[in-house]
C-alpha cells in the first residue's frame, strides 16, 4: 500500500459515506452489468447488485482510496455470484466454468462503457418509430409484453421477439459505431 | 462481412431474452451455455447483447413514470394504426413445440429448486401447445415494476445515475434504485408510510411498504393506518409497530435503530445467524453487527436525523426544540445562539443599539413586521380597558396598572464580559454599561445569567432581557410553518433578575395564551429563579412573555419608578416540540 493513500477507516463517517455513495454510484453500471454478464437475468442480477452493494459498504474500511473502485467492487460481486450460485439462489445458473469465461472477457467491454453510452444514444436514434416506442414501452415505463401488446394491437408473443430483436439491432450498431471509431 | 453484420445471432439473442425474463427452460439454458462456451464469437455478441440491455436499462431507468407514461388518451392513433397493420402483415408466430423435455417457467424468483418438477406437472403442461402458449403469455404478462412510491417534497435534491432530478410529484417504481448525493427528500410510499432521506444515501425502492437502506441515513414516520412498514437493512430488518424512527448504516455493515415515537419490531438479519428480534420502543436505540448479528444497546442520537424539512423557506428540523431567543432575534429558531440585537418597544423595529432613554407607553400595540414569528411589541399598562396583546385584538383583561415607564428595548443574547469588577463605571448605570460593552466581540463574554445560577465561562446559553414594564407576541401559527407537521407541545424557560442587576428590583412575570393568563408570579427578587413551564396547544396562536413592574402605581414621573432595576431576563427560552 502507497504511503500517501489513505485507508478508507480513517475517515469520518460522513465523509466515508459521501466517498462510497460517489464510488457506487459512478461505477454502478459496471458493477452491474459486470453481474448480469455472469447472471444473465434481470431479477438475478438486481438481488446480487444490492447484495453487492451492501457487501462493499460493509467491507468499505478495507478499500484505499485512490484505487480502482470498480476492479475492487467487481472482485467482491463475483464471489457474491458464485456464492449465490452454490446455494442455489439464481433463477438462471450458469454453470462456474462459463462464468469464470464471461468474466474473463467482459473487461473490454466494461472499459468501453463510456463510449458505449455514447453510440448506444446514437443508435436509438436511428430506430424507427415502432421500435423506439418498443424501447420506451419497456425500459421507460417498465410495462409488459401483454400490456405493450394490448396497446398496439399484436400479441404479446410479437412484442416479445421484438423486443429480444431491437436489443440486438441496438447491439450490433454499438459493436459497428465502436468498430468506426477504433479505425479512424 | 463477419457475423456482426447481419444477425446471425438470432437464435442466441431469443435464448439470451429468455434468460433476462426468466422464461428460459433447462434445456434451452444447457444450449446456451453450450453455444457460450464453445464460441468466442458468440460468447462476444452475448456481451454486448446484454451490455446493450443494461444500458438501455440505465438511460431510462428512474425516469419519472408520471412523464414517462404513455397516456391513453394521447396515444398516437396514428401509430396505433400502422402497428395493427404490421401486426395484420407480420410473420407467423411459430409456437414453441414442446421440447422433449418440458418446459419449466417461473412466474416469480422465490424457488431455488425450479428444475424439479413433478411428473404429473410436466404431463399437464406437455398435453398441448396452446397450454404452453397459456404458460408462455403468463409469464410474459408478468407486472413489471410498478409504480409503488413518489417524492413528495425535497430540498437542494441532487441524484446520481437519474437522468433528470426527479421533482416532487414524480413517481418511482419497484426496484428502483436510488442514490442521493445532496440535499433532502422526502418519498411517500403507497401504503401511507413516509420516508426522508439525507444526502448521502444509497436505498431502492422495494414495494409500496418497503425500502432498503444500503448506506446512509433516513427517517421513517408511519402513520397508524400504514403499520408494518419496513426498513431493510444489510444487517436488519426494522418493521414499523406505529412510530417514527430513524435508521442508519453506516460502514462496516453496523445499522442502527433510533426510536423517536411508538415502537418497531428490530430483527436481526445477520450472516447465517440465527434471526433474532426484539422489539424497540420510545427513546431507545439499538445496533446490529453485520457480522454477529448481536443487537446491542447505543445512545439515541436525538438530533441525528432529519424529522422534517420545509423546503420553501430552507427549514430542516433535527428533533431540536425552538429557540425563543433566536426567533425574537430574526432567526426561525432551529439554530440554538441568538444574536445580539434589540427589539424597540416603541417601533417594533429591530438594531443593534441599545436604547437607555426614559420612556412612556401610549397604550398602543406595535406590530412587528419585519419579523414574521413576531407578532408585536407593547409597554404593559391597564387604564381600565385592559391591554392589547395581539395583532388580532386579543386583549388581557386582567393586566396590571403599571406605571407604564421603560427604558430598555427588548434585548436578545444579552452578553458581559467575563469580570464584571472591569467595567468603567462612569455615569452610567451598570446593566447599560454591561449591554453596551455586549457589542464588543474582541472582548471575553458570557451570556448574561439571571443571579442565582452559577455563572459558566462562555456558557453557550440564549437569553432574552424584557426589562419591566415590556411585552413581546409570538405567532405560534406562523411558526408552526418552520416544521410543519410537527406540534408545539409547551413554552420552557428558565427566568430570574439579571445578575448584575442592583439589589431591590422586584418584578411581575406573565406568560399569556391567547391574550388569557397561563403563567403569573409577583413580586420575583434578584435571586429567584424560576422554571416556567406553559403547556400548548394546537389551536393556540399567539404566546405573550410579559414583565412589569410591582409597586403601587401612578404616572408621576416624581414618584419611585418601580420598574428601577427589573431586570427580568429569560434563559434558554424554548417551544418544545413533538
Amino acid at each position: 500500500m502507497s504511503d500517501n493513500l489513505e485507508n478508507s477507516s480513517n475517515m469520518g463517517e460522513r465523509s466515508k459515506t459521501e466517498l462510497f455513495v460517489k464510488l457506487l454510484t459512478s461505477n454502478h453500471h459496471r458493477i452491474y452489468a459486470f453481474i448480469l454478464f455472469m447472471v444473465p437475468n434481470d431479477s438475478d442480477a438486481d438481488d446480487l447488485m444490492q447484495e453487492t452493494s451492501s457487501i462493499l459498504w460493509e467491507k468499505f474500511a478495507q478499500f484505499v482510496p485512490g484505487t480502482d473502485f470498480a476492479a475492487w467492487a467487481m472482485t467482491i460481486a463475483k464471489y457474491r455470484v458464485l456464492n449465490s450460485r452454490k446455494k442455489k439462489k439464481l433463477t438462471v445458473p450458469l454453470s462456474n466454468d462459463v462464468i469464470d469465461l464471461l468474466a474473463g472477457e467482459s473487461e473490454k467491454v466494461l472499459d468501453e462503457s463510456n463510449e458505449r453510452f455514447a453510440a448506444l444514444r446514437k443508435c436509438l436514434a436511428k430506430l424507427d418509430k415502432r421500435e423506439m416506442l418498443f424501447v420506451k414501452m419497456r425500459y421507460k415505463d417498465g410495462f409488459s409484453a401483454r400490456i405493450i401488446g394490448q396497446r398496439i394491437g399484436a400479441s404479446a408473443k410479437v412484442v416479445y421477439r421484438s423486443e429480444s430483436k431491437i436489443i440486438g439491432l441496438l447491439a450490433r450498431c454499438i459493436h459497428r459505431k465502436l468498430a468506426m471509431e477504433g479505425a479512424r | 462481412m463477419n457475423k456482426y453484420d447481419k444477425n446471425n445471432f438470432h437464435d442466441l439473442q431469443l435464448l439470451i431474452y429468455d434468460a433476462l425474463n426468466g422464461t428460459i427452460s433447462a434445456e434451452r439454458l444447457a444450449s446456451l451455455e453450450e453455444i457460450l462456451r464453445n464460441d468466442p464469437e458468440s460468447r462476444r455478441y452475448y456481451i454486448e447483447y446484454l451490455s446493450a440491455h443494461a444500458g438501455l436499462r440505465n438511460i431510462f431507468s428512474v425516469d419519472q413514470a408520471s412523464d414517462a407514461s404513455v397516456p391513453d388518451d394521447g396515444f398516437d392513433k396514428g401509430l396505433w394504426h400502422d402497428l395493427a397493420e404490421y401486426e395484420k402483415s407480420a410473420p407467423a408466430i411459430q409456437i414453441e413445440k414442446p421440447a422433449e423435455k418440458p418446459v419449466v417457467l417461473k412466474l416469480t424468483k422465490p424457488e431455488k429448486t425450479k428444475y424439479k418438477v413433478s411428473k404429473l406437472s410436466i404431463y399437464s403442461v406437455v398435453i398441448s401447445a396452446a397450454a404452453i402458449l397459456l404458460v408462455v403469455l403468463m409469464v410474459i404478462v408478468k407486472p413489471v415494476r410498478p409504480t409503488v412510491a413518489a417524492l413528495t417534497d425535497s430540498m437542494n435534491a441532487e441524484w446520481m445515475n437519474v437522468k433528470d432530478n426527479p421533482a416532487p410529484g414524480d413517481l418511482f417504481r419497484q426496484g428502483d434504485e436510488l442514490a442521493l448525493t445532496r440535499g433532502i427528500a422526502e418519498i411517500t410510499f403507497d401504503d401511507g408510510a413516509v420516508a426522508i432521506v439525507e444526502a448521502p444515501v444509497v436505498f431502492k425502492i422495494e414495494s409500496p411498504k418497503s425500502m432498503f437502506v444500503t448506506a446512509g441515513k433516513m427517517t421513517a414516520i408511519v402513520s397508524e393506518y400504514a403499520t408494518g412498514f419496513t426498513v431493510n437493512t444489510p444487517s436488519a430488518s426494522i418493521v414499523d409497530l406505529g412510530t417514527e424512527f430513524g435508521v442508519s448504516v453506516e460502514g462496516d455493515g453496523l445499522c442502527s435503530l433510533h426510536m423517536f415515537k411508538g415502537k418497531a419490531n428490530l430483527i436481526s438479519e445477520a450472516n447465517g445467524n440465527k434471526r433474532t428480534s426484539q422489539v424497540v420502543v420510545e427513546y431507545e436505540a439499538k445496533s446490529v453487527n453485520f457480522t454477529t448479528g448481536l443487537i446491542k444497546d447505543v445512545t439515541l442520537d436525538e438530533r441525528g436525523f432529519v424529522r422534517r424539512f420545509n423546503a420553501e423557506n430552507g427549514t430542516v428540523w433535527r428533533g431540536q426544540n425552538l429557540s425563543v431567543a433566536n426567533i425574537l432575534a430574526g432567526g426561525n429558531g432551529l439554530d440554538f445562539e441568538a444574536s445580539y440585537k434589540m427589539l424597540s418597544l416603541e417601533s417594533g423595529q429591530y438594531s443593534g443599539v441599545f436604547n437607555w432613554q426614559d420612556r412612556y407607553g401610549t397604550g398602543q400595540y406595535t406590530v412587528v413586521t419585519s419579523n414574521p414569528y413576531v407578532d408585536g411589541v407593547f409597554v404593559p399598562d391597564n387604564d381600565g380597558q385592559g391591554a392589547k396583546v395581539s395583532s388580532s385584538g386579543h386583549v388581557f383583561a386582567d393586566c396590571p396598572d403599571t406605571q407604564a415607564y421603560f427604558r430598555y428595548d427588548i434585548a436578545m443574547s444579552v452578553k458581559i464580559p467575563l469580570n464584571p469588577q472591569s467595567y468603567q463605571y462612569n455615569t452610567l448605570a451598570p446593566e447599560e454599561q454591561m449591554v453596551r460593552l455586549a457589542g464588543s466581540s474582541n472582548m471575553p463574554s458570557r451570556l448574561v445569567e439571571p443571579a442565582g445560577m452559577n455563572p459558566q465561562l462562555n456558557a453557550v446559553r440564549s437569553n432574552v432581557l424584557l426589562h419591566a414594564n415590556s411585552g413581546v407576541t409570538l405567532d405560534l401559527e406562523r411558526i408552526r410553518s418552520v416544521c410543519p407537521g410537527v406540534s408545539i407541545t409547551k413554552f420552557h424557560s428558565l427566568f430570574g433578575m439579571g445578575e448584575m442587576a442592583p439589589e431591590g428590583g422586584e418584578t411581575d412575570i406573565w406568560i399569556l395564551v391567547d391574550g388569557q393568563r397561563k403563567f403569573v408570579r409577583q413580586n420575583v427578587r434578584k435571586g429567584e429563579v424560576l422554571d416556567i413551564e406553559v403547556e400548548l396547544s394546537e389551536k393556540d396562536r399567539f404566546l405573550t412573555l410579559m414583565v412589569t413592574d410591582s409597586g403601587p402605581n401612578s404616572n408621576n414621573p416624581t414618584e419611585t419608578l418601580h420598574a428601577n432595576y427589573d431586570w427580568g431576563l429569560f434563559v434558554n427560552p424554548r417551544l418544545e416540540l413533538e
